[in-house]
């Protein structure tokens, strides 16, 4: 017995259906001696801004990708890089309105 | 200077991301989005037990994005991928907003106003007291509540029903961990905390996948590692390897229920090679044994330990270990600087879990690694609240607020008191524990329940009985929650609840911390907070019963508006009536103080001045702990005071290696496991809702040896049937080296019937929690056919 208005067929939609652009903040963690090389990587990676590090295998990145499931994507391909061993997410806008016409 | 809106986001994600590292980047996060005028409410993650702050950015009333918060001692900013998608449930389109009904349970449901649901639960649980009497009834609550709402209906259930029918599915999760925690250090809850986890230099982690059930916390620990590799040595004890595996220096893959063998061969090699601390010992420990608690000698306790050889735990544990392995592990956690254990579902939801508690405990206590900076012994916790909440505010069958025995008259007598209720009111034997009380509606003996905010019709073992009861018209069930769930099917009454910020009220989370999560959102359609539905029922409750102790039982809190000043009203009553000359006293955390605090505070904090520095880091330790000053006895700078231990000592146990209720056969040749993945939460009635993490992990699947699937016949994808004495589940197949040979592994999130791993666990449990052993039972596998394409599924 169903609750009423209860689909039982499998949903992958979430609530809020408008079009969202998200924008993660992120620090990716690496071994102390390879956090160079792996910023050179990200530096060119699709999506991915890098805003340093902190000598100890910790990088600054800011992730953007056209909608949900490419920022889904685009952690998960972080995550599987060889030298990475966490991306840690501090933050995560789901905005409705991010055009660059808008004025802050 | 103009800026985009995208371009402030991304200013703002560096800015947070450039603080939780400690770097300076140009500008501030609280300039940038102060800016914006919009608002950023400060509360906790309504995950996992760890208690990660975070704050959440509304704009126009709606929820747009979510950060850590830098400050928070619990997670230094970081979240994980749960905790940054939780509160998509906010406002999403399948949430419960009106009150629905039947009369029968195979009827459909109708929506009703709330007037005329709070007239039905009313008029249901007092005909049930009327007809059958005061324990006919039951709340059955969650580590998911806020301590409001648990303290408020715990205490219309015992002051106002005459009833200790007060469970929670903390049960089934935590009650063993209390029972170790009771048994060993004479008081519930962990003596130290996250803190330690930044000055230890050996972490002990046994029967937890923390990377992937607490990652913010594993996080920290592989910090530490990572920045001291050579000194810091991680140890993870687990029949699985897992995700927590890939750090350790050394991974322990025992058998399946041989835990024990290997915890007293780590305690043989200890005082073998005389690695104990004779002095902390000798101040602060006893041996003891058996039922009665006898108290032996240490003589007694080397000889108890003779038979657990490391060379003998090998074999016990299944062959994978090596006896120098153990040796050196016990080594490693013997001499480390400081040690940390941690420990999860592995070692609680076992027939054995209060042992296996102890006998981490007796490691703790033999080697002295307690009490100072980097060494604890660490249960982990799998909810929010169960700690907050359940344990400390009255939310099983056998305690009263402020970690009182129900047994104890007196405990009876202050609680009685405190409420201004008659005395005897709270019936002296404790309630029905969590599988006997489902079983009482299997036998039609209970004739009415309240399940609030948890799905026992998916998260009991060997659920299928206990599902077939709750079908019964025999009891009328109540259900509060925010989504359907495999319960409300089974409901009569279906209450919508206020999600997290959409109310608000008091977390407490692993490590004796409680923090606020004031409302930042309206709840939508009709849903309401549970507080002011419990206070609406009892008012109702006592003129259905015509008893006005009932209503006396919410009277301090009538007319109060419910977003704030009722809960603020509940959690003042219990803090300083019930919490007040107890070990978890909380006086200090009002909620103003707790307001002003990034991260909350930790117990025992008896004074407003004491809870602003943030509380008690170590509990038991002048200094630091004010009751440990106040309580003192002696010059020793350890003061145990716990209320299980009138010796004020902590107790080493002589606990044998015992078999799990259910141990593979010739019938039943493989040992079955479960447990969570990294994605999902419990019955994934939030975390399935946002796809993000659905996509990751749409449905569960069994972990096989490569081995064992060569011999079976199987390839990675095929569908399998894993079957035991009670049901089966159809799973498709992961085949790789995690579980060890003889051993499958299963997640239990999944809500599809024939993917429903509790309908083959088992359902007995531990004798002195009464806490099921989720982790082991005896299956079979089976290949059922190649890979078939499988859909996500959701109620």
């Amino acid at each position: 017995m169903s609750c009423p208005g209860v689909a039982t067929a499998p949903r992958l939609d979430c609530a809020d259906e408008v079009k969202t652009v998200p924008i993660a903040g992120v620090v990716v963690s690496t071994y102390r001696d390879k956090a160079g090389s792996l910023e050179e990587k990200l530096h060119v990676f699709p999506g991915v801004e890098t805003h340093g590090g902190d000598g100890r295998g910790h990088l600054i990145a800011v992730l953007e990708a056209p909608d949900r499931e490419g920022m889904e994507t685009l952690i998960r391909r972080l995550e599987a890089m060889d030298e990475v061993l966490n991306v840690g997410i501090t933050f995560l806008a789901a905005d409705t309105d991010c055009t660059d016409e808008e004025e802050a | 200077m103009k800026q985009s809106r995208r371009d402030f986001l991304k200013t703002s994600a560096a800015l947070s991301a450039a603080s939780y590292i400690g770097v300076q980047l140009p500008g501030t996060v609280t300039d940038v989005l102060a800016a914006e005028g919009e608002a950023w409410h400060r509360g906790s993650c309504r995950l996992c037990g760890v208690g990660c702050r975070v704050e959440l950015g509304v704009r126009s009333g709606k929820p747009f994005a979510i950060r850590g918060v830098a400050e928070a001692r619990t997670n230094r900013g970081f979240l994980c991928m749960k905790g940054m998608y939780f509160w998509r449930c906010i406002g999403h389109a399948d949430r419960l907003t009106h009150p629905l009904y039947r009369a029968k349970k195979s009827e459909a449901f109708k929506r009703i106003s709330w007037d005329e649901a709070l007239d039905i639960a009313a008029a249901a649980f007092a005909d049930a007291v009327k007809k059958h009497g005061n324990d006919a009834v039951a709340y059955y609550g969650s580590g998911q509540c806020l301590t409001e709402e648990t303290y408020l209906f715990q205490k219309i259930m015992r002051g106002g029903l005459k009833t200790n029918n007060v469970e929670g599915n903390p049960r089934l999760c935590m009650a063993s961990a209390v029972g170790g925690y009771l048994t060993s250090f004479g008081a519930d809850e962990p003596i130290g905390g996250y803190s330690d986890l930044d000055a230890a230099h050996c972490f002990f982690i046994i029967g937890s996948n923390t990377a992937e059930a607490h990652p913010v916390l594993f996080r920290r620990i592989m910090r530490r590692k990572l920045d001291h590799p050579d000194t810091v040595k991680v140890i993870n004890a687990d029949p699985r390897v897992s995700q927590t595996s890939r750090i350790a220096d050394k991974h322990l893959q025992f058998k399946p229920g041989s835990d024990l063998s290997l915890l007293n061969a780590m305690a043989r090699v200890i005082v073998d090679e005389k690695l104990y601390d004779s002095d902390f010992l000798s101040n602060y420990a006893v041996f003891r044994q058996g039922a009665d608690s006898k108290e032996v000698s240490f003589a007694d306790y080397v000889k108890f330990l003779e038979p657990y050889t490391p060379e003998a735990a090998v074999k016990t544990c299944g062959g994978n270990i090596s006896a120098d392995g153990i040796r050196e592990a016990a080594r490693w956690f013997a001499t480390s600087k400081g040690t940390v254990s941690l420990w999860c579902m592995g070692i609680n939801q076992r027939k054995q879990g209060v042992w296996a508690n102890n006998l981490i405990n007796n490691l703790h206590i033999l080697t002295g690694q307690l009490c100072k900076a980097g060494a604890d012994s660490l249960s982990l916790t799998g909810q929010p609240n169960a700690c907050g909440g359940v344990r400390e505010a009255g939310g099983l069958c056998h305690i009263l607020p402020g970690h009182r025995p129900v047994e104890n008259e007196k405990m009876r007598t202050q609680v009685e008191e405190a409420w201004g209720v008659p005395a005897g009111r709270i019936p002296a034997k404790p309630g029905l524990h969590t599988m006997d009380l489902f079983t009482a509606i299997n036998t039609g003996a209970l004739k009415a329940i309240w399940i609030n905010c948890t799905s026992p019709g998916q998260s009991l073992p060997n659920c299928d009985p206990y599902i077939k009861g709750m079908q019964q018209d025999t009891c009328f069930i109540v259900c509060t929650d925010i989504f359907p769930t495999r319960t409300t099917e089974l409901a009569n009454l279906i209450l919508p609840a206020a999600f997290h910020f959409e109310k608000t009220g008091v977390y407490g989370c692993t490590e004796r911390r409680s923090q606020l999560t004031r409302k930042a959102v309206n709840a939508p359609g009709e849903a309401k907070p549970e507080v002011w539905i419990g206070r609406e029922w009892a008012k109702r409750l006592a003129v259905k019963l015509d008893d006005p102790v009932i209503a006396h039982c919410v009277k301090g809190f009538d007319k109060l508006e419910e977003d704030y000043a009722l809960p603020r009203a509940i959690w003042e009553e219990y803090t300083h009536k019930l919490t007040r000359g107890r070990d978890n006293d909380l006086r200090g955390a009002s909620y103003p103080v707790l307001e002003r605090m990034a991260d909350g505070v930790q117990w025992p904090s008896p004074t407003e001045e004491h809870a602003l520095t943030g509380g008690s880091v170590k509990k038991f330790v002048k200094g630091q702990d004010p009751l440990a000053d106040s309580l003192s006895k002696d010059d020793l700078p350890y003061q145990f005071y716990g209320p299980a231990h009138a010796d004020r000592k902590l107790w080493i146990w002589l606990r044998p290696q015992a078999d799990p209720s259910e141990v593979p056969d010739a019938e039943y040749p493989f040992y079955l496991s479960t447990g969570r993945i990294i994605d999902h939460w419990h019955t994934m009635s939030m975390t399935g809702r946002v796809p993000e993490l659905l996509r990751a992990n749409p449905y569960a699947h069994v972990e096989i040896n490569p081995e064992d699937a060569k011999e079976l016949g199987i390839q990675p994808g095929d569908m399998v049937e894993i079957k035991s004495r009670r049901g089966s589940n159809i799973l498709p197949a992961k085949v790789y080296e995690g579980p060890m040979r003889g051993m499958v592994f299963a997640y239990w999130h999944d809500q599809e019937k024939s993917r429903m791993i509790n309908r083959v666990t088992k359902d007995d449990y531990d004798p002195g929690s009464k806490e099921p052993e989720f982790k082991i039972c005896a299956v079979q596998i089976r290949r059922v056919s190649g890979p078939k394409p499988i859909e996500p599924f959701l109620l």
